[in-house]
């Protein structure tokens, strides 16, 4: 089908969180070329565009599950199928037992789908990684200031006199954003970075917490102890608009830094020194990421510690500090897929039937299903339909092989894809995904600070038989017989922007295709309520929390296997595993564009060379690590060893995402090298307000291989 | 002699959940027959009194057993808040355009209200997705508190209410509107 095309070239890059506006140049209608990118993922757009291993057509599964026999299909054909055991899954056990899963691949792509599918399919259970990615600080930010605090597209770096990476290598995730950070540092500002590894930002630190990983909460606590007790704390702000601060600071009393110096591998002047900064230098702002506020069992507490820290000094919503995103950008509100997805809701009925409903009742509100309830509901038939988009879930996810033996278990598994992966390689279906320069979009730009949408009509036309992946939910949809809401894309396009009063064609016609949005600081000044919390202000004391039954007040929680906890494991696995976001590769995408597999051939053990000496490991040898799950006995996964000399000698940095789509089908070595491949779902404990098990701070054994 | 709409409001109060089943549909008609505007003004609180009697009584029973109660119930309510709406004109007109649906787990109970034009407007059933600016749903104890203006957000987060529509308007309209309407039904 024919549409609008692009008339300047330009358009959103999509291949992570940054969206870079970039300009495509094209020849003979196809992408040659792009501009103004700012990483490599942006630099090979064509690369993956054009890729020979492409998928270009509809297929169907023959033979086995996984078995590598597909027949092309034509796109009538898919939809009507797909359509019909849809159909047939809802009425046999009910809609909620189809899943929507969304990953970050094609980000928000998938989102919108999954925003499409809830409504489509009349399902609550979707998923994204976000439970192990986001959701935590999602889950934290809401209950302590009523939207998103700590995220990466909170800080406002420009106008910041004291710069916090705290778990965050902005350097590789948001590699736009940082030159925004760096400009900041040129001109004076301070920087405290709270990171295990000598990420670059760490080199420039005033202060660098070289913290044991899992211990966030320790440090927090310490620092909210020294701002409290010295006086550091805007008194104002605090008298005006938080709920709490006396009960937090008869809470913090026993968290001193001599208290959290032996936890945290921190010297207590270290802790000190850093709150006082924080207490005197103001405005300060904050990026936080996985490596503090997800994937470990304290992470929603991790990151109250660090709403509660920007509050108390009177950080949040100031130019320099922490912008209340939502409610600063109440417009951007109104199209934005992060907003979107909790906005658009099922039927009370398909509520029901959501996956952790009761058990972590706040993650209905972020929208993600309990991760390890849906594995295990594909062996128990609560699972019974998935349609994954954007997501390569067998790596992506944690029991790596209990995921691909439970995909192979359901009825339906339908992936929209741009290439095989060894999520594709069990589908029924794998659809050829249209990729983001060859589709009509609408998405908000969240920069420095964020404060632009921008609509743009797709580059060129899809290659093959691609499509738009919202369409071919709507199309199904509509095979299926379903309420369609949209009538197709451009009228869910025009839905978006409701609010604006404006079309997507008028959108994409405006100066640069961007709309912009107001940016108004301390909101809350006049605002009633000043926030959207139970108590109106920020809840230092978590009402919310409360309710759930997890402790109101910010805590720290040792990681089940720690030098502390168990220490005789320690002995037998000396080292701490930590995950490392590359610069190379979005999560688990690009291992197949060459450009990009150069930067990063093979994964990589980042390790201290002494450490590694000692067990005879030189730079550039396989390595293999094994963990303490008896789950995973005898199981190990191979990096090869990087010598990194200010890398702690207790601690090790793997890649993380690994699979080798140059490897057998369907495995794909997904296996090999992946961390993934050697955590368990099966045993807690796991974050009680989102479920997700501890999966960094690993506790792991590091061997020469020997072939 | 029939006792009039206040007298007859005393009396449902202290009704147990079968006999309100049985009394509530002439009651409405009696209102009806009365006029919504002079039942508002002979018994002060009228709605407000009706929510909380629901609130109270067992309502999946009164879903299972007379669905058709709360359709009449959710009419009238809103011809009353209608009614009563009449004198905030300039207000509404500055609240702006705004459409609401209700929905419930536990009972059929649906509906729908409307700022348009400085007035309110509603009654049961819900109006389309695509013309919606909100919903609301939950068990209908809770979609019923809502309509009396109160409101927690401790229960958006806690599965006890669900709010579909973009999250800003919460604050900015959806739930400043159940107020409006909690205390117009006073």
């Amino acid at each position: 089908m024919q549409s609008k095309l692009s008339k300047n070239g330009h358009f959103i890059c999509l291949r992570c969180h940054q969206k870079c506006y970039l300009k495509a140049v094209v020849k003979e209608g196809k992408v040659t070329e792009v501009k103004d990118a700012v990483c490599i993922k942006g630099a090979t757009i064509p690369d993956l565009m054009y890729h020979p291993d492409r998928i270009l057509y509809p297929m169907k599964r023959l033979g086995k599950r996984g078995e590598g026999k597909w027949e092309r299909i034509s796109w009538d054909q898919a939809t009507s199928e797909i359509a019909s055991k849809l159909n047939d899954i809802s009425e046999r056990y009910g809609s909620h037992t189809i899943y929507v899963v969304t990953g970050s691949g094609q980000k928000h792509i998938g989102w919108q789908v999954e925003t499409l599918g809830k409504k489509l399919f009349d399902t609550a259970n979707t998923h994204g990684g976000r439970y192990t990615c986001i959701i935590p600080e999602v889950m934290a930010d809401f209950a302590t200031v009523g939207e998103l605090l700590t995220y990466e597209f909170n800080p406002c770096y420009k106008d910041s006199n004291l710069i916090v990476f705290w778990g965050a290598n902005p350097d590789v995730g948001t590699p736009a954003q940082v030159r925004e950070a760096r400009a900041a540092l040129k001109k004076g500002a301070k920087l405290i970075v709270v990171d295990p590894r000598p990420i670059p930002m760490a080199k420039k630190a005033d202060v660098w917490l070289r913290i044991r990983p899992g211990t966030d909460a320790a440090l927090g606590l310490a620092m909210l102890h020294v701002i409290i007790n010295e006086e550091l704390y805007d008194k104002d702000f605090v008298g005006r608009y938080t709920y709490g601060f006396e009960r937090l600071k008869e809470h913090v009393q026993q968290f001193t830094p001599e208290w959290a110096a032996p936890i945290t591998w921190l010297k207590e002047e270290d802790i000190i020194k850093a709150a006082r900064l924080l207490g005197t230098v103001r405005p300060w702002c904050l990026y936080a990421r996985c490596g503090s506020v997800s994937q470990q069992i304290n992470s929603a507490q991790n990151a109250r510690c660090m709403a509660c820290l920007l509050a108390i000094t009177g950080n949040i919503d100031v130019p320099g500090g922490n912008t209340l995103f939502f409610r600063t950008f109440t417009d951007a509100m109104l199209m934005d897929t992060y907003p979107m997805r909790p906005g658009i809701r099922p039927s009370p009925n398909a509520e029901k039937g959501f996956m952790g409903a009761g058990k972590y009742p706040m993650m209905h509100f972020g929208h993600m299903c309990d991760m390890p309830g849906t594995v295990r509901g594909m062996y128990d038939g609560k699972v019974r339909g998935m349609w994954i988009v954007a997501d390569n879930l067998v790596v992506a996810e944690q029991d790596s092989w209990k995921v691909f033996e439970g995909l192979k278990k359901i009825d339906l598994v339908v992936v929209p894809e741009l290439f095989m992966t060894p999520t594709a390689e069990v589908a029924d279906y794998v659809l050829p995904a249209a990729h983001y320069a060859e589709i009509d979009n609408l998405v908000g730009t969240f920069l420095e600070p964020y404060d632009y949408a921008t609509a743009y009509r797709k580059i060129v036309e899809p290659q093959g038989e691609c499509w738009d992946d919202r369409r071919m939910i709507i199309e199904v949809a509509k095979k299926a017989g379903r309420e369609v809401f949209w009538e197709d894309l451009e009228d869910f396009l025009n839905f978006r922007l409701q609010y604006f009063g404006m079309t997507f064609d008028e959108a994409c016609n405006l100066p640069d295709g961007k709309i912009q949005l107001p940016k108004p600081w301390r909101r809350y000044e006049t605002s009633v309520p000043p926030f959207q919390t139970p108590s109106g202000k920020v809840e230092l004391y978590s009402t919310v929390f409360e309710a759930i039954g997890v402790p109101p007040l910010p805590t720290f929680v040792e990681n089940p296997i720690s030098p502390v906890t168990t220490p005789e494991i320690f002995e037998d696995y000396p080292f701490i595993y930590m995950h490392i976001r590359l610069t190379a590769f979005q999560h688990t995408e690009g291992r197949q564009i060459e450009r990009q597999r150069k930067m990063r051939p093979d994964p990589i053990l980042e390790i201290n060379p002494e450490a590694a000496t000692k067990l005879g490991i030189k730079e550039g040898d396989w390595v293999k690590l094994e963990v303490p799950t008896p789950k995973f006995k005898g199981k190990y996964i191979k990096f090869r060893a990087k010598f990194v000399p200010e890398m702690d000698p207790r601690l090790v940095g793997g890649d993380h995402g690994w699979w080798f789509p140059e490897k057998p089908a369907p495995e794909h070595g997904f296996g090999d090298s992946n961390i993934n491949a050697i955590l368990s779902l099966d045993t807690g404990p796991y974050e009680p307000t989102v479920g997700n098990i501890q999966c960094r701070a690993i506790a792991c054994k590091v061997t020469k291989f020997e072939e | 002699m029939e006792k009039n709409i206040d007298e007859k409001t005393n009396d449902i109060l202290e009704m147990s959940t079968e006999r309100l089943i049985y009394t509530l549909p002439s009651f409405i008609d009696q209102i009806r027959k009365n006029g919504i505007k002079k039942s508002m003004e002979e018994s002060p609180g009228l709605l407000y009194r009706l929510l909380t009697k629901l609130e109270e009584s067992d309502l999946p029973k009164i879903g299972a057993d007379a669905p058709e109660i709360l359709d009449s119930f959710m009419d009238v309510f809103w011809e009353g808040i209608a009614v009563k709406a009449e004198s905030l004109r300039p207000y509404l007109e500055r609240f702006g355009d705004f459409t609401v649906n209700y929905e419930t787990f536990d009972t059929p109970l649906k509906a729908h209200a409307r700022v348009s034009d400085g007035k309110i407007t509603g009654g049961s059933g819900m109006v389309k997705f695509r013309e919606q600016d909100a919903r609301w749903f939950g068990d209908t104890k809770e979609v019923l508190a809502l309509l009396r203006g109160e409101f927690s957000m401790v229960k958006l987060f806690t599965e006890k209410l669900f709010f579909e529509g973009f999250l800003g308007l919460v604050q900015k309209k959806a739930s400043p509107f159940n107020a409006l309407v909690g205390s117009l039904a006073m």
